[in-house]
Formats: C-alpha cells, sequence, structure tokens
C-alpha cells in the first residue's frame, strides 16, 4: 500500500499510498503514521494521487490519525475509549484542524470521503504543492 | 498444567518420541519442562521463546535427537495452528448466529406497500443490517432501516446488535429520521467503547400518502425507481455514526407515488469485483435498475442479486450483499 514516505522536514512528512487500502492494511497505516507522529511529525500528507480503492477500514485508519495528529490517543481497539470520545468531542468543537492533509483523491474515494463526514475534518488538496504550502 | 504440558497434548507426541527411542536401541529421549543438567538436551522453540526441552541419554546419537526436536516443534506449530483455525470458526459461527438473529423473520403488514429483502454474507462475518419496522411518535406508519459496520466478526456483529436496539427506540422517540440518527450518533460516541463505526440509512414512510423522509449516515443513497426509467437517488447528509460527537444529520422528503419503488442496498453490492478486479459500481446499478419500474418487489431483488453474482463470477467474495425493497402498491 505504500509507496514511500518523504520527509520534508523534521515537523513535515508525505505518504505516498498506491493500490488498495482496505481490511487487510489499514492498521499498517495507523502504525506508520503513529511512528512517524512519534518521531515528531506534527503535519502528515497523505498522497492519495494512486491509490485505487479505499474501503470503510480505511476511513477508521484516517479518522485515527486525524485525532493522533490533535495530540490524542490513537486509536486503541481494547482501552480507553471513554476518553478518547471526551478528547475527541473537545477536538472537534475546536473546529477545522489541518495536521493531516489529503493530496488528490479519486472521485470515487472523494465521494466516500464527503460522504462519511472524513472531509469535515480533513482538508483535501489537489496536489502536494498545494498541500505543502497551505 | 505446565505451559509445555498444554501445548505438547497430542498422543502423535508420544507416538514419536516412543518411535525414537526404539531406533536409539530403547534409550530415554523425553520432553521436560527444564534444560537436563548434563548439556544433554535440546531446547524447543516456539515463537522466539523456549517452551521444553528434549533431554536424551547419552546413547541416543545428537543427529537423532536434533530429528526428535525438530519434529516436535513442527507437531505443536501444528496442533496450535488447528486449534486457532478450530477457534476462528467457532467465532464466525458465533458472529453469524448473532447478526441472523437481527435480521426480521417476517415484514409488518402495511397496507399498501410490498417488502422484499436478502442479505447474502461474505464468508468472513460482516455487520450488515436490514430491518422493516413499525414506529410510535412521528406521525410515519414504517421505518425501512439499512445499515454497515465498518468492520468484522463478532465485535461488529455486536455492535449492529446495539445499534439496532438504539435506531428502534430512537425512532420511537425521535422528531423524525434526522434527530434519530444524531441521538444513536450522540449515544455511540459519549457512551460505547467501540473503534468501529456504522453507516446507516433511516427513512419513514407514511403509508398512506407514499412521503418518505430520509436521514442518512455516510450510507449510500437509497434509489427511487420511476416510470420510464427514471431513477432518483435519495441523498442526506450527515457523517458515519460513532466517529463525530456533535454530528447533525440533513432531512430529505421525497414522495413515493403508486407504484413506485425505493432501492436501499449495503456498498457490498456496488464494491462487488468481477474476476480482473473491476469494481460493479453505481453507474451499472442505476443502469440495471432504471429498467425494473413496475414489478414486484421480489423480483427487483433478484434482478439486482443475479446481476451482481454473475459480474462477479468466480471472484472472491469480499463483503456482504445487502438489499432492502420497499414498493408502493399501484
Amino acid at each position: 500500500m505504500f509507496t514511500s514516505i518523504d520527509r520534508i522536514s523534521d515537523s513535515v512528512a508525505v505518504l505516498g499510498l498506491d493500490g488498495e487500502l482496505d481490511a487487510s492494511n489499514y492498521r499498517d497505516l495507523m502504525t506508520t503514521g503513529e511512528q512517524l507522529y512519534a518521531e515528531g511529525v506534527r503535519t502528515l500528507v497523505l498522497d492519495m494521487s494512486d491509490l485505487e480503492y479505499m474501503s470503510s477500514s480505511g476511513i477508521v485508519a484516517l479518522h485515527s490519525l486525524a485525532l493522533v495528529y490533535r495530540g490524542q490517543a490513537p486509536h486503541d481497539p481494547d482501552a480507553g475509549w471513554e476518553a478518547l470520545h471526551a478528547a475527541q468531542a473537545d477536538a472537534e468543537a475546536g473546529g477545522p484542524h489541518d495536521q493531516l492533509r489529503l493530496v488528490a483523491p479519486s472521485e470515487a474515494i472523494d465521494v466516500v470521503l464527503e460522504r462519511t463526514g472524513m472531509s469535515r475534518i480533513m482538508p483535501v488538496f489537489p496536489d502536494r504543492a498545494a498541500a505543502l504550502g497551505g | 498444567m505446565s505451559e509445555l504440558a498444554s501445548l505438547a497434548d497430542d498422543p502423535g507426541l508420544e507416538v514419536l518420541l516412543a518411535a525414537a527411542s526404539a531406533l536409539a536401541g530403547g534409550a530415554a529421549i523425553a520432553l521436560e519442562d527444564s534444560p537436563g543438567p548434563d548439556g544433554r538436551s535440546l531446547p524447543l522453540r516456539l515463537d522466539e521463546r523456549t517452551v521444553g526441552h528434549v533431554h536424551y541419554d547419552a546413547a541416543v546419537p545428537g543427529e537423532l535427537a536434533e530429528l526428535v526436536r525438530a519434529s516436535l516443534e513442527m507437531t505443536i506449530r501444528g496442533a496450535r495452528a488447528h486449534a486457532s483455525r478450530v477457534r476462528a470458526a467457532q467465532e464466525l459461527a458465533i458472529g453469524r448466529d448473532i447478526q441472523r438473529s437481527l435480521l426480521p423473520r417476517r415484514f409488518p403488514d402495511v397496507a399498501g406497500w410490498r417488502f422484499a429483502a436478502d442479505y447474502e454474507p461474505a464468508r468472513e462475518v460482516g455487520g450488515d443490517l436490514y430491518d422493516v419496522f413499525r414506529v410510535r411518535g412521528s406521525g410515519a406508519d414504517v421505518a425501512l432501516l439499512i445499515a454497515d459496520v465498518t468492520g468484522k466478526g463478532v465485535p461488529a456483529a455486536l455492535l449492529m446488535a446495539d445499534t439496532k436496539a438504539l435506531l428502534h427506540a430512537a425512532a420511537d422517540n425521535a422528531d423524525d429520521p434526522a434527530d434519530a440518527l444524531s441521538r444513536v450518533n450522540r449515544i455511540l460516541t459519549l457512551e460505547r467503547r467501540s473503534s468501529l463505526f456504522v453507516t446507516a440509512a433511516l427513512a419513514e414512510v407514511d403509508a398512506g400518502s407514499g412521503a418518505l423522509r430520509l436521514a442518512s449516515a455516510g450510507h449510500e443513497p437509497p434509489l427511487l425507481l420511476g416510470p420510464g426509467g427514471r431513477v432518483e437517488q435519495i441523498r442526506a447528509g450527515g457523517p458515519i455514526l460513532g466517529a463525530f460527537a456533535g454530528a447533525t444529520y440533513d432531512l430529505t422528503d421525497c414522495q413515493v407515488a403508486p407504484g413506485e419503488t425505493v432501492v436501499l442496498y449495503t456498498d457490498g453490492i456496488t464494491d462487488t469485483r468481477d474476476e480482473g478486479g473491476t469494481f460493479y459500481g453505481e453507474a451499472r446499478l442505476l443502469a440495471l435498475v432504471a429498467g425494473l419500474h413496475g414489478v414486484e418487489p421480489e423480483e427487483v431483488l433478484a434482478a439486482v442479486l443475479d446481476d451482481v453474482r454473475s459480474f462477479r463470477g468466480e471472484a472472491e467474495v469480499y463483503d456482504d450483499l445487502t438489499i432492502l425493497v420497499a414498493r408502493r402498491e399501484p
């Protein structure tokens, strides 16, 4: 699923995604994103220009990373949900955030982002340059 | 029981040790928890841990002891893999039972309306749900519900059971379907311990007038089939349930005329792939149902499922297929 990780600076990284993001690999995306955060990355750009398909598991990964990059706890399926949900409510009340940015999703993926509400919490850019300039 | 005893609970191990001992002229070879005192023992490794030791007499050739050690490791790994497959199969069966128990056995009798639905599970347990149920309070007669959990297995089935109960209660007490979805979303985000999300479309229908009010939580838009090949996607904005604490949902009104049909479905239909990996897609579904105005709900159901299955061919089944059809009689 990953083609590349580009460290633009200490605090900015671009992950290039390709192929399919689904139940078989969405946890890999979460893990990679969380590792980059732990290394000091605070703006994560997901380049989706070569991503052909995203299942609903992809939505879970994006939502989780959006919270991580706001400084909230990562999704842990086993523990701490009340705390996470409370933190999340605060984060959403705080208005738009742009620590997680998406680049060039396909039309089909864009429909899913729009329909599920993900595009409300993560900005979508037409290309890498626009995402990095924003 | 030591860890080794529980791992090595297989009659094949006894046979293997006895055969090795016979090959060494009756010298002792045994499986023990601790290493031997005199260096004549070999560690048994499993998942990069030592779980036991093969002890052997001076009369046993080192190569034979090594053969026994390697065989024991393989046997234990095989037994563990088998146990894990059995557990997975049991979990699958439990998930299927929960999921099947959520589907309605029969539809309510609603004057002037007919319903049909089908659900085809994928190999893994998914979290699809459909329902037709009477509502109190909002002035509507009957609710149509279709939903899909973003996950698999028992957790998805349990979340779906929870969501179904919440939606029924909310539909009875809320002003309209949008209010019902926002109530359920509030409970799922603030009170439930789940990392899974739910997409859902909830429509309330006034049976006599054909007035339909729809709210959607990130679900595929239901289709309204009219005469002359007209197919309308009934859209209502709103995010998935369980992800955004303060989410609100749009309400969309439309009119189902006598003879017209409403089709609700999950993305298992449009995300079906053929053997080459191509998606079935929304466009093919819309084109197909455009020719299905005026036919009975069971026929709409059969036509869609037949077309999806023939498109799929021998390709792997990735997701549940769920479709709910409601027709206002002419």
